[in-house]
């Protein structure tokens, strides 16, 4: 009794303390993941292009094309990291991965694998394991690689040609490579990609970036066998068998669900990420396997944009067989344009950043940080799910009933993208749903929109701004954008 | 029919000419002014020149016709051109400048025709012959704007204008020796001045006036300086909106967000450039009745009404298009509708009007924005209405009294003829009465000599048949004269910036001091400059002294082009010493790239290369050096710089002929000047030299290798150079297994690719860079006569697979075909007593009990080969090659068309096989 009456007191406490705190000055997303930079030494340029977790240490790669291999780079102290050079002189390396003791790189040219063979800390080989899709010399031709899947291949998107056309090979697709170097076409349709990187259940998704065919950033799921949208790169079907038959020409001008039923092959974005509302320039993809180490989102994607240096939390979901799901703001302040993004097994999540050729809000030209979570758990809207007649919000802390079940607490708006040849799109088609209804669960942990006018195709974007938790606190990110492509049947 | 109110305003003109002409008397030059007669051939001794480039300048010989070897000598300077005079010259200026010439334009070298006429016989020629000028066009009018302006100024009194033409600031005085520009503001509008700057020889191709080859603004801001002080009065309403439309709306619905008065119906009131619409409300003054015809031009829509009725539509969102439409008028005033909108993209609106004996001119002209405004133009002159009879009348006296013969003037395809017949110049040898009477006699031009100026051109008269061929000397003295080079230009001590004008001449670069600021003396010039090169300045002008602001105009190849010959006749001279070099060419242009560097002398402190700016000082750029400069001429400059350009800044590179930098050629001066020559030789092509980059990002092998993987200049995307400690360097082509370029001392430069996004090839930083054979290594053949595969190396079943790093930690290249493994590796070694490379191949067949066929391994490839002794070949007077190898057949050179191989047997008995390469180059 005594003990219990004890822990009840300190949790008043907690709560008034959180209340004050409130009034006085907000919590910002520092009070809940810590932003720290590690210390590159002086005449290292390390825009850090790929990130993986090597035998207990940090291998990072540049867009210079040096590996450095950063040792302690989770102790506490920061400074504690030291920086060794691994390898040098590879071409751009987008994508750092390992299988039996080798780290695989996938350079502009080539997926490599390297080794340390006499232990002195550098690479005494570089081995080409796939060289096979071409390259002209055009800088925008970019390769990003992927971990290696559970069938034991690596996933690599190849950036098209100026990224408006495929001039060689495969330019404009995903291929899966194989340690023994096969290289299988698996997707067409790709424009120019940020980053790559599987979900909690190995699904492969990469960023696509505004431009051509594409009418803002997005969140894409490499589905093998689909086309992701820009028809650029489609010729090279005559070149491989290993997806079928080049999938009917998209209309320009049209919108994207429209397309998707004339063109089965054709997989929307899972998510869009509102341009200069999220980002412009989205990146790396990272998922937190780390069973709670990172707070509260486990399983969910960390998306990196570069030009608005941030990282941003994806949830997703699938209806009718098609992930699709809602983007939330999550941290923003890195340092440099936000490029690759990587967890360690103690869930912190490291970030590489670059602002070479693409400028960023964070003003430094390149930056290696991590982000770790302080042990509060900011409140958020966790999880966004469409129903089929509205969503259902689920929120990382109760909410208090009073605002949370009153519809003038959220407003909502729906606007799609013009699916074109032409460069990006403004949002268009507009509509504003109503919010007939808001039911909140007995636990506050989630809360029912019911709504007449959810569009197909649309994203619905939804601004909770008057929502309050159970402690009294506004939401920490107020914005929730959900890609609606498929409407819930039931 | 004749303009009586024409007529009735001529007296007002000429007693406002009379009055002027006595205020500024003192100032003004009463007399023809050829400047550089003025200035450099004024003494008694001068006499007979100055005499004939008067003979010239004032075009005696268009009508005094001159024979053989004077005609030669007496090349008469080309009259504007007047075909479209009316289109450049505003009619009443025309009025003027003919009524009294001499008053209206001070200085002219154009003679007063109507000298000794009575008042009205002289007033109805001079309209008749106006009439006629104006029937060629319809000058355009626009307004200065005061950006412009101050533009205009800075230019006038930078790049060179007022050498010929004078200050015009202020407390100028006014100089003997300069070219009054007369009433500008009278004779041009803003649209026709800027035309003729911008191309003076089109009107004018006797080049006396030369092209500053100006572009469109710059002859624009000119033109707004000169006539700055133009006004012109507001001609309609305009009401500005701001409205997306893609086709008219309705504008009585929208209110405009501002109201005013502007010059011409344009689109310049706008604030911003997409989704406006203007709408002009005007009225136009017809002079007399008539059918009159509309032009509409505009991107994007517009249309257009007179007296209530819509004459053109131009309706929709289209690219700038123009349509007509025809009305009848009567004589009055009628209201004007012009709207107008724009959505998006360029923008524009021009409005016409043409008919009942208006030339096509713009309808603002004749607009005033209310109806009461009787009068359009607010000077106080009537409209000028073309006479047809008049005007034949006019075109009768062009050809009498002998405009023609002077002035070209096309009427449909022929020139006009001049009927005017005098005696040849032989004829006039004495000098006496004619032209040359000191009072102007009735019905002969009136040039109004001074005194001096008749004297000068009697004793040419008298001396020009005797005078016989020019010294070339004095033919080029003579011509510097006429065409006023000696403005900016010294040589032997005559011309050059005269004091008053000495402090316009400016320099981007204050630190040369006068060297980069007044214009180069021209002794010795012939000498100095390539055929080719002096030219093209003589042709088109010059711009290659980047710190002066004054420009070397263009003066025209048909004007000045003679001159080249007398230049080279007089200054040339070929007596440098040369030294031989025996070096191989490429070693010279390495140890020239290095001498001009920061490591050597230092040039690229100094002299700019291309487009990378030098450290210091941006003198003159180092990749024209070759091309601008005659070869002889440089080795004694860069002997003794001084004594061709006094107190130059141009350091000695070999003061007293010694070398400073004596680690390069063992610091042999001959050979270090050859070096350099033959290094600036290369032009744009040379290598860059070092350290004048600076965001280079210099990549050079410390103690051991570096590696390099981008996109190499001469190799395919996949290249992998190495650059290693001993100053060779190589590029690996992963996608054909070939060694493709070796190259000598520095590495690479990063910056390419690591500065911004990184495209482009980058070309190695070193030197010597040599080219090697392209194409798959190894191959099966049928026979030894097989043609070499041509194939991809993927498509005949090669792999890359990567490098491991020996001891060295440089890389052993390692590729298969489908038969065998191959480990290529390439070290630095010392051969034939230079820095290259040995190559060591060693070849293990995959399945040793397999039959394979023969394979070979192709060594090089040029259009010579010559073996040597020990197993070394030369290919192409390039580079050696020693080939080795444990099998059998030995080395074969076989041809490949027009081409050699140089091809060696891959012998696999015991299943491997090496193969050893060395390369000198």
């Amino acid at each position: 009794m005594r003990s219990l009456f004890l822990l009840m007191v300190v949790g008043a406490v907690v709560s008034v303390e959180s209340r004050l705190s409130a009034q006085e000055k907000p919590p910002t997303e520092s009070d809940y993941y810590k932003l720290e930079s590690y210390e590159i030494p002086k005449g290292v340029n390390l825009e850090a292009g790929g990130l993986h977790f090597y035998g207990e240490k940090l291998a990072v790669s540049s867009r210079r094309g040096d590996i450095y291999l950063v040792e302690n780079p989770l102790a506490d102290d920061i400074k504690q990291a030291k920086f060794k050079l691994f390898a040098g002189g590879l071409h751009e390396v987008l994508g750092l991965t390992e299988k039996d003791g080798w780290l695989y790189a996938t350079q502009r040219c080539e997926v490599s694998r390297l080794k340390d063979e006499d232990g002195d800390g550098r690479a005494d080989i570089v081995e080409t394991i796939c060289d096979k899709w071409g390259i002209t010399g055009d800088y925008h031709e970019y390769a990003f690689g992927s971990d290696f899947d559970k069938d034991g291949n690596m996933w690599v998107v190849l950036c098209l040609t100026g990224s408006f056309n495929s001039n060689t090979k495969f330019r404009g697709w995903c291929v899966r490579v194989g340690a023994d170097g096969k290289m299988t076409p698996t997707c067409s349709g790709i424009r120019s990609p940020g980053g790559i990187g599987a979900n909690s259940v190995g699904d492969i998704f990469y960023t696509d970036n505004q431009g051509p065919w594409n009418g803002t950033c997005s969140l894409k799921h490499l589905r093998a066998g689909s086309f992701q949208g820009h028809p650029g790169g489609n010729g090279w079907f005559s070149e491989t068998k290993a997806i079928g038959e080049r999938p009917k020409e998209p209309q320009s001008g049209s919108r994207m669900m429209v397309e998707a039923k004339k063109i089965p092959e054709l997989e929307p974005p899972a998510i869009y990420f509102p341009y200069k509302k999220m980002g412009q320039s989205a990146s790396g993809v990272a998922c937190d396997l780390s069973k709670g180490k990172f707070g509260i989102f486990e399983n969910q994607l960390f998306v990196g944009d570069q030009t608005f240096s941030t990282i941003m939390r994806v949830s997703l979901e699938k209806v009718q067989g098609h992930y699709q799901g809602a983007c939330f703001p999550f941290r923003e302040g890195f340092g440099s344009g936000s490029l690759s993004a990587e967890f360690m097994p103690d869930g912190t999540l490291i970030v590489g950043g670059t602002n070479r050729g693409w400028g960023s809000r964070g003003s430094k030209p390149f930056a290696l940080e991590r982000l770790r979570w302080t042990g509060k758990v900011p409140f958020e809207i966790h999880e966004m799910h469409a129903k089929k007649d509205g969503f259902e919000l689920t929120f990382t802390h109760p909410v208090d009933p009073e605002t949370a079940s009153k519809a003038e607490s959220y407003k909502l708006s729906t606007y799609t993208y013009i699916y074109q040849a032409s460069y990006g799109s403004p949002e268009v088609d507009h509509t504003t749903p109503t919010i007939d209804k808001v039911a909140v669960a007995a636990d506050g942990k989630s809360v029912r929109l019911f709504v007449t006018g959810l569009q197909e195709g649309h994203v619905h974007e939804l601004h909770s701004d008057g929502v309050r938790s159970n402690d009294g606190l506004p939401l920490l990110h107020k914005e929730a954008y959900y890609t609606l492509n498929y409407l819930v049947q039931e | 029919m004749r303009d009586f109110r024409l007529l009735r305003w001529l007296p007002a003109v000429a007693g406002f000419v009379a009055l002027t002409s006595v205020a500024s008397s003192a100032a003004v030059p009463q007399h023809p002014v050829v400047p550089g007669v003025e200035r450099v051939l004024s003494g008694e001794d001068a006499k007979a020149a100055a005499g004939r480039i008067l003979l010239a300048e004032l075009n005696c010989v268009s009508c005094h016709k001159a024979e053989g070897a004077v005609a030669a000598q007496l090349k008469p300077k080309q009259a504007p051109i007047l075909d479209q005079v009316g289109s450049r010259v505003q009619v009443e200026w025309l009025q003027e400048y003919l009524t009294s010439t001499h008053a209206a334009k001070a200085g002219t070298t154009m003679p007063d025709l109507f000298a000794g006429l009575s008042e009205p016989d002289r007033a109805a020629k001079v309209t008749a012959l106006t009439h006629f000028l104006a029937s060629t066009g319809v000058v355009a009018q626009s307004r200065a704007d005061g950006g412009a302006v101050g533009r205009g100024d800075q230019l006038y009194h930078e790049i060179g204008c007022f050498a010929c033409h004078g200050s015009r600031k202020g407390d100028a005085k006014n100089l003997a020796a300069v070219i009054p520009l007369g009433k500008v503001e009278k004779k041009y509008t803003i649209p026709s001045l800027t035309a003729f700057l911008k191309d003076p020889l089109h009107v004018r191709p006797s080049g006396r006036m030369p092209s500053f080859n100006l572009n469109d603004k710059q002859a624009r801001d000119l033109a707004c300086y000169f006539l700055k002080d133009l006004k012109l009065p507001a001609a309609v309403n305009y009401e500005y909106y701001e409205v997306s439309w893609n086709d008219f709306g309705d504008f009585g619905e929208l209110k405009p967000k501002t109201v005013g008065e502007s010059e011409d119906f344009g689109v310049n009131v706008r604030q911003r450039n997409d989704q406006f619409a203007l709408r002009f409300t005007a009225f136009v003054h017809i002079p007399k009745d008539g059918k009159y015809r509309f032009h509409l031009g505009s991107d994007d829509g517009s249309r257009m009404s007179v007296a209530g009725k819509e004459v053109v539509n131009v309706g929709g969102v289209h690219p700038h298009q123009t349509k007509t439409g025809e009305i009848e008028l009567k004589m009055g005033a009628h209201q004007v509708v012009v709207e107008y909108f724009e959505a998006g993209g360029d923008e524009s609106l021009k409005v016409e009007i043409e008919g009942a004996g208006l030339g096509r001119q713009p309808l603002a002209g004749l607009c005033s924005p209310e109806k009461e405004k009787a009068k359009p133009k607010d000077d106080g002159k009537p409209i000028f209405t073309l006479d047809e009879g008049l005007a034949k009348e006019g075109r009768v006296l062009f050809a009498s009294i002998g405009c023609a013969s002077c002035h070209q003037m096309k009427a449909g395809q022929e020139a006009i003829k001049s009927k005017l017949v005098a005696k040849s110049l032989a004829d006039i040898s004495a000098g006496e009465g004619g032209c040359l009477a000191k009072d102007a006699t009735k019905g002969l031009p009136n040039y109004q000599l001074s005194d001096i100026q008749r004297s000068q051109i009697q004793t040419a008269l008298k001396s020009v048949e005797a005078a016989g061929e020019r010294d070339p000397s004095q033919a080029i003295h003579e011509s510097m004269a006429q065409f006023n080079c000696y403005a900016c230009h010294e040589r032997g001590r005559i011309g050059g910036a005269e004091t008053e004008l000495n402090t316009l001449f400016k320099t981007a670069m204050p630190e040369m001091g006068d060297e980069g600021r007044i214009p180069p003396a021209l002794d010795g010039v012939g000498d100095k400059l390539t055929e080719a090169w002096f030219k093209n300045i003589l042709e088109n002008g010059a711009n290659d002294r980047g710190y002066m602001i004054s420009v070397m105009p263009k003066f025209g190849g048909g004007n000045v082009g003679h001159l080249l010959a007398s230049f080279r006749k007089v200054d040339l001279k070929t007596e440098a010493e040369i030294a031989k070099s025996s070096a191989p060419l490429a070693h010279q242009k390495a140890a020239g790239r290095r001498l001009v560097g920061e490591k050597g002398m230092g040039c690229i402190k100094c002299h700019p290369f291309g487009g990378s700016k030098a450290t210091g000082i941006q003198a003159m750029d180092l990749q024209i050096m070759s091309k601008r400069l005659r070869q002889d001429w440089w080795y004694r400059y860069m002997a003794r710089p001084g004594d061709f350009r006094p107190g130059t800044r141009m350091p000695a590179p070999w003061p007293f002929g010694n070398a400073s930098v004596r680690d390069v050629l063992d610091g042999n001066v001959g050979l270090q000047m050859n070096a350099v020559w033959t290094y600036l030789e290369d032009g744009n092509k040379a290598g860059i030299p070092l350290g004048i980059q600076s965001n280079a990002i210099i990549l050079a092998a410390d103690k051991e290798p570096i590696i390099y993987r981008n996109f190499i200049e001469g190799v395919s995307p996949r290249g992998i150079a190495v650059g290693y400690p001993e100053l060779v360097n190589l590029c690996f082509d992963a996608e054909q297994c070939s060694l493709a370029l070796v190259w000598h001392n520095d590495f690479m430069d990063a910056s390419k690719h690591w500065l911004g996004r990184g495209q482009g090839n980058q070309r190695p930083l070193g030197d010597n860079i040599l080219s090697l054979v392209r194409g798959v290594p190894i191959a099966a053949l049928a026979s030894v006569e097989a043609p070499w595969p041509t194939e991809s190396a993927a498509s005949l079943g090669y792999r890359f697979r990567g490098y491991r790093f020996d001891k060295q930690r440089r890389p052993v290249f390692r590729y298969d075909t489908k038969l065998v493994e191959v480990s290529d590796e390439v070290k630095p070694a010392t051969i034939r007593k230079g820095p290259g490379f040995e190559r060591t191949l060693t070849i293990v067949q995959k399945d040793p009990d397999e039959l394979a066929p023969k394979l070979w391994y192709r060594a090089a490839e040029g259009s010579s080969i010559k073996q040597l002794e020990g197993e070394w070949f030369q290919i192409d007077e390039r580079f050696f090659i020693q080939l080795q190898s444990d099998g059998l057949p030995g080395p074969i050179v076989r041809p490949n068309g027009n081409r050699k191989e140089l091809v060696i047997g891959v012998d696999l008995l015991n299943g491997k096989t090496k193969i050893v390469q060395r390369y000198a180059w």
